[in-house]
């Protein structure tokens, strides 16, 4: 039974109505075969790898060679590098030269017998230091110490918390320290020595400095240029290429933006440390600066450690946790340079972060360092001093 | 000789993402020198030598064919 729309009855179509196409001759496809391969002697001819094969065997390839680049980047340097040769400080203490004796000349004379003199009416000597008149009613006769305040005729540092909200949170720790003398602030080196990747826990060189109140520094006996001085010991005298800070015998302290200083200049002030570290965070007027000279890596948020300078005598040392979900997010650097310009700094540096953000107060760690924190190769520490006028401990275990 | 070329231009691809690899580490901390240390400078003639030896041997070969 067949429709109208039967292929019988239906009209031609377009395509059936043109001329009939030639046919199209067969092309012969040149494909190139290659000639199977024979066994021979009974082995099997070779066939390629699957691609899955090959890049599994460059990842591995990669990471291999990934490891023998740390071998000899990281490793082999930290081996020898006990036997490297480190740069023999030298001391730059502006020591006044001794008064000399006047000799007396020979004289045939006959000594006059001195006629006694008076006892003289004992007067009361102010024997205080100019920190310790100015800052007085900071410093206490004897030593007191609570959880979170050490006082005492030299020093004085209270730790507050301080938690930024925004954008999310996190728990700075602030000590605000004031010193009679600028010996009570110094820098100690782990194992006490300037070596190459030299590391110590916090609490062990808080112990063996007989700090008070120290922060992580600035790692910086794991590089090996820049410009750098410690408890008045100048190591080194390179321009670098990071922000450079610098604290003064007379208490000053300045931050220095890379390659914008002179190293004689510095020197002519009498340093007694420098960090370079960085980047510097306030601006001359004790403004956060517009950018900072850090990479986007370092500046986003993280676990910080940074020094503050208000006046001579008067400091802040500032560590925030990161790292720690919703307890602590850490501070991206601009929020870090806003929070010192919030305290009244006048200049502001930022030091080593991350797992080094470590804060330690009689012989305790204080903040809550990311992962549990890592050693330290310095440390900035508050200390009192013995008639020697080094810092204390070392000694007691 | 097919082998090596092959091991050579597997080790031009490992040495290539190696780089990336340190590149990107660079840049969380430049202060560990990633990229101008005497090991990285030594790393990055090697991967030059590597990558020309791989483009001569690919051009040789090439040619022949």
């Amino acid at each position: 039974m067949e429709g109208k729309h039967s292929p019988k009855h239906a009209a031609p179509t377009r395509r059936e109505r043109r001329a009939p196409r030639p046919e199209r001759l067969p092309v012969e496809r040149t494909v190139r075969r290659m000639p199977e391969e024979e066994p021979v002697r009974g082995i099997q001819p070779r066939r390629n790898r699957p691609v899955w094969k090959l890049i599994i065997q460059d990842i591995i390839l990669t990471g291999l060679v990934l490891c023998v680049f740390a071998l000899f980047h990281h490793v082999l340097p930290r081996l020898t590098a006990a036997s490297a040769p480190v740069p023999t400080p030298v001391d730059i203490t502006a020591t006044p030269a001794p008064e000399q004796t006047p000799v007396p000349e020979n004289s045939s004379q006959p000594e006059e017998t001195p006629e006694p003199t008076p006892e003289p009416t004992p007067e009361v000597i102010d024997d205080r230091t100019e920190w310790q008149k100015k800052f007085a009613e900071h410093f206490t006769d004897e030593v007191v110490i609570t959880e979170n305040s050490y006082t005492s005729p030299n020093v004085s540092i209270t730790i507050s918390t301080v938690t930024v909200d925004e954008p999310c949170t996190t728990v700075c720790y602030v000590a605000d320290i004031y010193v009679a003398q600028i010996e009570n602030f110094q820098t100690y080196w782990a194992t006490d020595e300037y070596g190459y990747y030299f590391s110590e826990d916090a609490l062990s060189l808080a112990r063996n400095s007989g700090a008070i109140l120290s922060i992580n520094g600035d790692y910086a006996n794991n590089q090996r240029s820049g410009f750098l001085v410690r408890n008045s010991q100048l190591y080194l005298t390179e321009q670098t290429s990071c922000d450079i800070c610098v604290l003064y015998q007379d208490g000053t302290m300045e931050t220095f933006a890379a390659n914008e200083y002179n190293v004689d200049d510095i020197l002519a002030k009498n340093p007694c440390q420098s960090w370079k570290f960085g980047p510097e965070l306030l601006d001359d007027n004790g403004q956060p600066k517009e950018s900072f000279n850090t990479p986007y890596a370092i500046s986003i948020a993280n676990p910080r450690t940074g020094i503050g300078y208000f006046e001579p005598g008067h400091y802040c040392f500032v560590v925030a946790d990161g790292r720690q979900g919703s307890y602590s997010r850490g501070l991206e650097i601009e929020l870090f340079a806003q929070l010192f310009a919030d305290l009244g700094c006048k200049a502001a540096y930022n030091l080593d972060g991350g797992a080094s953000s470590i804060m330690t107060f009689e012989q305790s760690i204080y903040n809550s360092p990311s992962g549990g924190g890592r050693e330290l190769g310095d440390v900035l520490i508050i200390c009192e001093l013995p008639e020697s006028g080094e810092p204390e401990g070392g000694a007691e275990e | 000789m097919k082998a090596l070329m092959e091991f050579i231009a597997h080790l031009s691809i490992a040495m290539l993402l190696g780089m990336v690899v340190i590149t990107i580490l660079d840049g969380y901390n430049p202060l560990m020198a990633f990229l101008t240390s005497s090991t990285t400078k030594i790393y990055i003639v090697v991967m030059c030598i590597l990558g020309l030896v791989t483009a001569v041997m690919y051009i040789a070969k090439s040619r022949k064919s």
